[in-house]
């Protein structure tokens, strides 16, 4: 069985990000980057499924970035994952979740794995859109914020728990191929043996532009998109905090009507 | 003295049985031993015969616990004294000579202290088995097979120094002109001897005397390899092949050799056989187990089971390898669990304490390796800290670029900006983000620019050197961080680096040099002392206090300073030092070593409590400590104890900053 | 004028809260753009859903119902609002950004071929075009979006907008009947479990009181398990509190206890040191008390008070319990 993660390398979400105002983007200057972590969580999920069967199937790595990313996918190889696919062109620059699914669509149609697994979203752009669109386009049905995966026992079919609103789940049986967004807390993302560090480095991993899937620079990047970022910016309630002034009684007064009309918590 | 030449023959046959038997034995415990990997120990020669002197003729460590100490000087001596009587008696066996020859007075003086060396140790051995079934010191307590073993062990010698007293008072009465004359315990029981009527059967008790002692002698060469007296033929080479590498280095592992598929120790095959030899050496005193944080708080881990434990494993391991028989239990995880491997704050307590130089601690970091490397398994808080070096060079995984936030404004200059300076100070993780100790690097900072010492920091350039995730077994990641420091040092050509953490100040010290970083490190307790002295710094008055000083494992007992840090206190005025029971090479733990500060401590008391409590007895309101990890953990250890008020954690930097004027 | 089509959301024997505030949004976006706010209700029988729908300030409601649609499956419920949308030909489709919204809203996206904004607070009109804004960065930063295709597509923040309100009038409701067979739909509901067994797991919790060392005695507990249960939330505790052996272990937070992310975390009498700060400082909203001015975690928080806990805390609850 192939079984397909799709991993994203995001800048550490601890970082105080400084804005390019005019360009819309966070300055990439003294930023740590790493695997987006519910990714984490999907290739631990692949991981069990491909050693559960212990047939040899495989764990398939595609990862969209800059040079940079490729370290993450060496994380990738040295948890477990067996060959990997970079697509690192700049002129994937930018690509938004419309592009982004189409070019993982054409990904597929050569690989035509049975299963795909993305985390929920990207922790930078927190969209939670590109297991869902590649799904439709490659006609495979799909389900979101996975806690439980289970590959039956006829290798056909997935039980699978959703979560909901609430602290409910829904348990659920889909039919192979399927593509899955792995929600935190799933499983423990294992920590990568020395053995398995070591071998990441000769597993082989292929470099692809636009040209490799039979698209055009300008149906990807930000000439392809769908959608235009107009604006970034730290939002108002971030910047400082605020102290609450007056006695118990008026401090609480305050307070109370602060989380439930401004921040709207309670 | 027994012409019986029948006797003679009846004797070498006994005689080369019990050599068999023993040697036998020996030679299959060795092996066992050897399936361990090759470890280099023959180097360093006069080094390691003045260790011997020391430790083994000098009972150096041994006296650091003085009457037990005293007991065990007068039975090894008498071991050595009275075995060359021993000697003499298995001579006469075979060939029925004597050591008449060595000249009369040569052979009385021998006999005298013969004589008077079987007293003294049968009076130690009582004193010794009074020690165990009376007083019962803690350490002491194990359990029954252990206390019977030692017991028949103390009844065994007792018994030859009685055969051999009862051996030499019929000699003297049977033959008062040749016998040697310098015997006066001998003459003592040749006294009672008469005295008890026994002057007719007077060959009888010689013979039957020298029976029972030699029987024993030979009985007990066939116990030896059985019980953890084998101490007496394993203990010297233990000591004379121990580490020489500074204990406050780890080993490395080559990672670089493409032939190397596994790393740290999963088995008894993967530990060196010098580490498997130790567990033969282990003579279950104890005094490892006195001053481990682990066993003082009721932790699994006790250094003492740990080698007991190795040493059951590794005879069962070798005896299943001999017969071909499936392995039952594996070491690592199994023989020896992971709480036990994972509790240790690898301070060296017990390798400190060890009369027989057992390192423990070595073998446990070569444990989690297995665990980490070959298996990525950790403890989940750990495995976060782990991540975090990884990808934000600190273990609290906070920005890199927040690295140098705490020195705005004090006119501090990083590297980048000055490295034409005399020093590095290198910060370190837990001054650079914990709020607690950011108070300790300004205060540093306060000292250096007063005295006028040239320095720059790295600020953001600056990342943790690795010293522990080596000790949590993760080598590989241990070894990235050291390499990229060692990039960052030689791009700007530093040194001399200044410290203000024990465990940075290791290893830069001891363990960077094996990575090509040849640095002068210096504690900032070193400097801070020689700019008293130097009169660089001038301290004020201040309120008369009493401060006891918590030594830090890695600055004490694993680099040897302790008197630094006192001299420093010593010279503000107003302080009044006192000392903890517990301090200097017995110093107690805090708890977070090891890469135990990462980790939640589930198991067993607080180690930081206990330690805590003991400086608080001491009736000093101050615990002034050089770490700031220990600064963490009193912090926390008083909080945890409602003694804010009463006691407060202060680094000696902060003293002297505070002192000066 | 183009329709603004919304797709309401029900389960478990009601509508969804973000219904009512998808409406809002619709009414606010049609304040900008005139339009007339369609919303569907899709179900095996929607009736009365439908007709509490159409008390809400919307202009017509479409229930769509088949015996296919009783479980919310992605493959069901795409299906019939691409029939609806091809049928009515919105200039806007919107959906709450709810567990199920981000299920489906992507599937359908793609079967029109356009681009969806997901999880927007806020839009406005500019230079004749919609800005859509949403958070980014973790929540850390907001962007602004413009979306390039037609029709515009936007699942709506959960909390982003109040709940519209009844008003006089009532909607038209019509029916929509779909071409939906048992052969398109392949997903199987088996059942719905409580993830709630019992056993603490303030990760799960959307608001915490954090308890601290600062509580001083574990005798002032009880009104710390007060207060959040009036605020409809859980205790969580700092290390020393634990260890205290004042609650459980589940409760921890920090570096070696859990991380939370809760809407709401009440610091009470937490300094803010690094090792509990790591385990909560990505929650949405913090507020912390304490005595100590200087205590670190009001650097970290959004909101503070500097005041006697065992004063501050009775007052909360009381306040609290006023909005309830």
């Amino acid at each position: 069985m192939k079984i397909v993660v799709c991993v994203k390398e995001v800048p550490d979400m601890e970082s105080r990000f400084k804005l390019d105002s005019k360009n819309h983007k966070i300055l990439e200057e003294d930023l740590v980057h790493k695997m987006n972590i519910f990714d984490e969580f999907a290739v631990e999920a692949a991981l069990q499924i491909k050693e559960g069967l212990n047939d040899g199937s495989e764990v398939i790595i595609i990862l969209m970035g800059p040079e940079r990313a490729s370290q993450t996918i060496k994380k990738c190889f040295a948890m477990g994952g067996d060959w990997g696919i970079h697509l690192n062109d700049p002129s994937f620059d930018g690509s938004d979740t419309f592009v982004t699914a189409r070019v993982l669509k054409n990904v597929m149609r050569d690989i035509k794995p049975e299963l795909i697994l993305t985390g929920v979203q990207a922790e930078d752009n927190l969209q939670s859109q590109v297991g869902q669109s590649l799904a439709e386009l490659l006609g495979y049905v799909h389900s979101t914020n996975i806690t439980k995966l289970i590959l039956n026992s006829d290798k056909k079919s997935l039980t699978i728990n959703r979560e909901l609103e609430n602290g409910k789940e829904e348990v659920l049986e889909l039919p192979l191929p399927a593509i899955l967004t792995i929600q935190s807390g799933i499983n423990n993302p294992r920590y990568p043996s020395l053995p398995g560090i070591m071998k990441a480095k000769t597993k082989k991993l292929e470099k692809w532009g636009p040209t490799n899937i039979g698209m055009k620079s300008d149906e990807v990047g930000l000439v392809g998109n769908k959608r235009d970022i107009v604006d970034l910016f730290i939002p108002e309630s971030a910047k400082v905090a605020e102290m609450i002034k007056g006695d118990p009684k008026e401090a609480a007064k305050k307070l109370i009507s602060i989380l439930h009309d401004k921040e709207k918590v309670i | 003295m027994f012409p019986l030449s029948l006797n003679n023959t009846i004797f070498i046959i006994i005689f080369l049985t019990a050599v068999t038997v023993f040697t036998r034995r020996f030679i299959q415990l060795i092996g066992f031993a050897r399936l361990g990997k090759p470890s280099k120990i023959a180097d360093h020669i006069p080094w390691r015969l003045k260790t011997v002197g020391s430790e083994v003729f000098a009972h150096s460590k041994m006296f650091r616990d003085f009457k037990p100490g005293l007991l065990h000087f007068f039975i090894f001596y008498g071991f050595c004294i009275i075995s060359i009587g021993t000697l003499e008696h298995i001579v006469h066996g075979i060939f029925g000579g004597s050591f008449r020859f060595l000249g009369e007075t040569t052979y009385n003086i021998l006999y005298f202290f013969i004589d008077l060396f079987c007293v003294l140790v049968f009076f130690s051995v009582i004193w010794a088995a009074y020690r165990r079934l009376i007083v019962k010191p803690k350490r002491l307590v194990i359990n029954k097979h252990a206390t019977y073993d030692a017991l028949f062990i103390l009844f065994l010698i007792g018994l030859l120094m009685a055969a051999q007293l009862i051996f030499e008072g019929a000699w003297i009465n049977l033959d008062p002109e040749s016998a040697p004359t310098l015997m006066p315990f001998g003459k003592l029981t040749g006294a009672l001897l008469t005295s008890l009527g026994m002057q007719d059967s007077l060959e009888t008790v010689k013979e039957t005397a020298w029976w029972v002692h030699i029987l024993t002698v030979l009985f007990f060469l066939c116990y030896l390899p059985y019980s953890k007296h084998l101490h007496i033929v394993t203990a010297i080479p233990n000591i004379f092949f121990k580490r020489i590498k500074n204990r406050g280095a780890l080993y490395p592992i080559n990672l670089e050799d493409e032939k190397v598929t596994s790393y740290g120790a999963g088995s008894v095959e993967e530990l060196t056989w010098k580490d498997n030899f130790d567990a033969y050496v282990c003579t279950e005193c104890g005094r490892c187990n006195e001053f481990c944080p682990t066993a003082n708080t009721d932790k699994p881990l006790k250094p003492r089971t740990l080698i007991m434990d190795l040493r059951h494993h590794l005879v069962t391991y070798g005896e299943e390898k001999r017969k071909g028989v499936e392995h039952q239990t594996l070491l690592t995880g199994g023989a020896i669990s992971r709480d036990v491997i994972w509790d240790c704050t690898t301070c060296g307590a017990c390798v400190e304490a060890c009369p027989v130089d057992i390192e423990h601690v070595d073998k446990i970091i070569d444990m989690r390796r297995n665990l980490v490397l070959m298996k990525g398994e950790m403890e989940p808080e750990v495995q976060k800290s782990m991540n975090n070096w990884e990808s934000y060079s600190n273990p609290w995984g906070l920005p890199p670029t927040d690295r140098g936030k705490w020195m705005e404004n004090l006119g501090v200059t990083t590297m980048a900006e000055k490295k034409d300076v005399d020093y590095l100070y290198f910060v370190g993780c837990a001054a650079s983000f914990d709020e607690r100790n950011q108070k300790i690097a300004k205060a540093i900072v306060k000292i250096l620019q007063t005295a006028k010492v040239s320095f720059s920091v790295l600020g953001k350039e600056e990342k943790c050197n690795g010293e522990t995730a080596r000790r949590l077994g993760n080598e590989y990641l241990g070894q990235m961080l050291i390499k990229s420091n060692i990039e960052i040092f030689k791009k700007y050509n530093v040194k001399k680096i200044i410290t203000s953490c024990p465990h940075c100040f290791n290893t830069f010290k001891n363990e960077y040099p094996d990575f090509g970083g040849n640095y002068e490190v210096i504690h900032h307790s070193l400097l801070i002392n020689d700019l008293i002295k130097e009169k660089k710094l001038t301290l004020k008055q201040g309120a008369n206090l009493n401060v006891t000083y918590h030594d830090a494992c890695y600055l004490g007992r694993y680099n040897q300073i302790f008197e630094e840090p006192r001299e420093i206190l010593k010279s503000i005025p107003g302080l009044n030092v006192i000392e903890m029971p517990r301090n200097k090479k017995q110093g107690f733990c805090c708890g977070a070593g090891g890469g135990r500060m990462w980790a939640e401590e589930t198991r067993g008391t607080r180690i930081n409590v206990n330690r805590v409590e003991e400086a608080a007895a001491t009736g000093a309101s101050v615990v002034a400590s050089s770490c700031p990890f220990c600064m963490i953990m009193m912090e926390d250890g008083i909080k945890n104890t409602n003694k804010e008020a009463s006691l407060k954690p202060k680094d000696i930097a902060e003293l002297v900053a505070e002192s000066l004027s | 004028m183009g329709d603004i089509l919304l797709f309401a959301e029900q389960r478990f024997g009601s509508i969804n809260e973000t219904t009512p505030e998808l409406i809002n949004a619709a009414k606010k976006y049609a304040e900008i753009k005139p339009g007339k706010i369609i919303i569907a209700i899709l179900g095996d029988s929607v009736g009365e859903f439908a007709k509490r729908l159409s008390k809400l300030p919307v202009d017509e409601v479409i229930k769509v119902e088949n015996p296919l649609l009783k479980e919310y499956t992605p493959d069901g419920y795409a299906k019939v609002a691409f029939e609806l949308i091809k049928a009515r030909n919105p200039e806007i489709i919107l959906l709450a950004h709810t567990y199920q919204g981000m299920d489906l809203s992507p599937k359908i996206a793609t079967k029109l071929n356009i681009a969806l904004a997901s999880n927007c607070s806020a839009f406005e009109l500019k230079d004749g075009k919609i800005l859509w804004t949403r958070p980014v960065y973790n929540t850390k930063l907001q962007q602004k979006i413009v979306l390039k295709s037609t029709p515009l597509m936007a699942t709506i923040e959960r909390g982003a907008f109040a709940a519209a309100t009844p008003t006089d009038k009532e909607a038209n409701i019509s029916e929509h009947k779909t071409e939906l067979q048992p052969n398109d739909i392949r997903t199987k509901v088996k059942e719905v479990v409580s993830v709630m067994k019992g056993t603490t797991d303030i990760s799960k919790e959307k608001i915490l009181v954090a308890v601290g060392r600062g509580i001083g005695k574990p005798e002032n507990l009880p009104v710390m398990k007060e207060l959040a249960k009036v605020l409809g939330g859980d205790i969580a505790a700092s290390r020393p509190v634990v260890d205290a052996g004042w609650t459980e272990r589940e409760r921890q937070v920090g570096q070696s206890g859990k991380t939370v992310t809760p809407d709401l975390y009440l610091a009470c009498g937490i300094s803010g040191a690094m090792q509990h700060v790591s385990g909560m400082k990505k929650s949405k909203c913090i507020v912390a008390i304490n005595k100590d001015p200087d205590a670190p975690i009001f650097g970290l928080a959004h909101y503070g008070i500097v005041g006697d806990l065992m004063e501050v805390v009775p007052a909360l609850i009381e306040e609290a319990k006023k909005i309830r």
